[in-house]
């Protein structure tokens, strides 16, 4: 049976039906529609001239341009700061919800924080940026490099908890229980077993806190202070001023980090 | 007299509505192989875990030693489980996985180093100390978690159905070894399983569990021979039951009318069931041949079954079919359906419980 079916599909004259080969051209135009755009950015970020459209010959000056300008640089210090501290706090408060979640059978209120952990992740930015604002206008908190990282850590927490989350649910609570009957405290039972084991969980959480913190424009706008804009606010100004090929060098930067960060947690967590 | 190394006493363990463990009390000795058997859902493994301090009596008290357990957590108990998955660490090698408990309580490297490899040659593991739990058997995982536990020199070691995972073969091998083992560290075994060959083959003692319950505890022999109740008699081997009545102390009027002699336990006029093995009888076609002193029954072959080491004949008293295995041994009688038959068995193998 198998085999005359076979010998019919390659008969000559016998070619693929239309529906696979239009699925394979929708597949080539959705990269193209993914990629396309980023190509041309990173190409016209090397253009001598000082449009974005126009190519006038190879050039790095727009990146020496970028690395001039002293407002740009201290927002991407910024940007970079908030990124580091935020994630870190936020694993750490993230992964410790996750567990209080996962691992212990009930505590007062657990099922509301269940509920209430993923709002930030539902709800719109804006929503989020009006309410932490209110929130800090209320507590009498100066907007400033403190209030932009108090908000990436409230709503990377609900990411990391997330991602920590899903890989806690895969372990086998067993090993923990083998830990603590083979004379485990809790706290070496943590850090021998479960943590090695959640680590490319926490490692992922973190990763994604740590983009999504690179990330954020709308909330960040919100809380901001004077002169304490990270990168992707201060190049939102800035294209509403100009758009030079300076943009495209900003752009390409944050495009190399990101897949840096990305492949090099893709690499850490095949190593486990 | 030998120390009690586990004493269970009038522990009842509640989840919600659900009685795991219902007031058992159980004393095991130092050094026992103690079994603990049942059907799945009896509560084998809650007791274990209560023991372990995996989890706590809801009421009762539990004793290692003597000394009470209360609300101790596991890290602070002198035992060691060999858990139903094994529960190795995926990420630690098997001489990691071994040293674990030895690292925890800070005994010093060289005598880790030593220790690990004294208990990975004792489970016949040699070699395979730097493998990983997933590059290793099944087989060879069990005895990664023996090790594990063994080489703390726990005062009792927990085994939740270890060998439940094992296809056939190498679970007899692996029984025979385990005992063999407990006989060389002299360690107090708790045993869980509800194979009930394997409780018998292995144990010293067998504690038969039932909702809950613990119904019956004894030597393996006592456990099969002397079954407490229905439950014991039907869940540990093959029998056959017959009702009948307590006529006066050491014989039951059949429901049949006959009169056969039994072991009885109860006053004149109980109701109770006879249970009778199917080895424990024997069939013959004459009158003659059957030994004196035999209790006899007489009815028909109704039909027979060839099991290669042995035939079942199901023989039909008019109030009561029942089995009778014989052995397929050279020279042995052959009976066909529809022969008249004489079941004879004696006194002793008919065991009379009350309802
Ligand atoms: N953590 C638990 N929560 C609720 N019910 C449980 C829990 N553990 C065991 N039980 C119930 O207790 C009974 C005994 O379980 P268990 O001790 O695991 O039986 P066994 O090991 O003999 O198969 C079962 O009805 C089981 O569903
Ligand atoms: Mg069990």
């Amino acid at each position: 049976m198998t085999t005359r079916r076979a010998a019919a599909r390659s008969l000559p004259g016998g070619r693929r039906p239309l529906v696979q080969r239009v699925l394979a051209l929708n597949a080539w135009a959705v990269y193209a529609f993914f990629y396309l755009p980023i190509f041309i950015l990173m190409f016209f970020s090397f253009n001598a001239g000082r449009f974005v459209t126009i190519w006038e010959g190879f050039s790095l000056d727009w990146y020496r341009v970028m690395f001039a300008n002293e407002p740009l640089m201290k927002a991407l210090r910024t940007s970079v700061v908030v990124a580091i501290v935020s994630t870190i706090v936020a694993t750490v408060l993230g992964t410790a919800a996750a567990l209080a979640l996962e691992r212990y059978r009930r505590w007062l209120g657990k099922r509301t924080f269940d509920a209430l952990l993923y709002l930030p992740v539902i709800i719109p930015d804006v929503t989020m940026a009006v309410m932490l604002l209110i929130f800090f206008a209320t507590v009498d908190l100066n907007r400033g490099l403190n209030t932009i990282i108090l908000s990436h850590v409230a709503f990377n927490i609900s990411f990391v908890s997330i991602v920590v989350r899903a890989r806690i649910a895969q372990m086998d609570a067993t090993l923990e229980e083998a830990a603590a009957d083979l004379y485990a405290s809790r706290w070496q039972a943590f850090r021998r077993v479960t943590l090695p084991l959640i680590m490319p969980g926490v490692l992922g959480g973190a990763l994604l806190a740590f983009t999504l913190s690179l990330d954020d424009v709308v909330i960040t706008q919100f809380v901001q202070g004077p002169g304490t804009s990270t990168l992707p606010v201060f190049v939102f100004g800035l294209i509403k001023r100009q758009v030079t090929p300076e943009i495209n060098a900003v752009s390409t930067l944050m495009l190399v980090a990101s897949m840096v960060l990305v492949f090099g947690s893709l690499l850490l967590q095949r190593r486990r | 007299m030998t120390a009690i190394a586990v004493g269970i006493h009038s522990v009842t363990k509640r989840f919600d509505e659900v009685v795991a463990v219902d007031d058992v009390d159980l004393e095991i000795s130092d050094g026992e192989f103690f079994s603990l058997l049942g059907p799945s859902g009896c509560g084998k493994t809650t007791t274990l875990r209560m023991v372990a301090g995996l989890e706590f009596p809801t009421e009762g008290r539990i004793d290692i030693f003597g000394e009470a357990m209360g609300l101790k957590p596991p890290n602070h108990r002198p035992v060691n489980t060999v858990f139903q998955s094994y529960a190795l660490f995926p990420h630690m090698t098997v001489a990691e996985n071994v040293g674990f408990g030895l690292a925890m309580r800070k005994v010093p490297a060289t005598e880790i180093t030593e220790r690990v490899h004294d208990a990975i040659d004792l489970v016949r593991l040699t070699g395979m100390a730097d493998r990983r739990p997933k590059q290793l058997s099944g087989g060879q995982q069990q005895r990664v978690a023996l090790a594990r536990a063994l080489v703390n020199r726990p005062k009792v070691l927990l085994l939740d159905e270890p060998l439940g995972a094992l296809d056939l073969k190498l679970r007899q091998a692996m029984q025979l070894e385990l005992k063999d083992i407990q006989k060389e560290v002299g360690i107090t075994f708790v045993y869980v399983t509800h194979d009930q060959e394997e409780a018998l083959t292995m144990s010293d003692r067998i504690g038969v569990m039932n909702e809950g319950k613990l119904l019956q505890v004894g030597r393996s022999e006592e456990i099969y021979e002397r079954p407490a109740n229905r439950f014991v008699a039907d869940f540990i081997g093959e029998t056959n039951f017959l009702s009948g009545r307590v006529e006066e102390s050491g014989v039951v009027r059949l429901a049949g009318g006959q009169l056969v002699r039994a072991v009885t336990h109860d006053p004149v006029g109980t109701e109770v069931t006879l249970t009778l093995r199917p080895e424990k009888i024997h069939l013959y076609l004459r009158a003659g041949d059957v030994a004196p002193g035999m209790n006899t029954l007489t009815g028909t072959v109704h039909r027979r079954l060839y099991y290669g080491d042995s035939l079942y004949y199901e023989i039909d008293f008019g109030f009561a079919h029942v089995d009778a295995r014989v052995e397929n041994a050279p020279r042995q009688q052959r009976f066909e359906p529809g022969h008249e038959v004489i079941a004879a068995f004696s006194a002793q193998s008919a065991e009379a419980l009350a309802e």
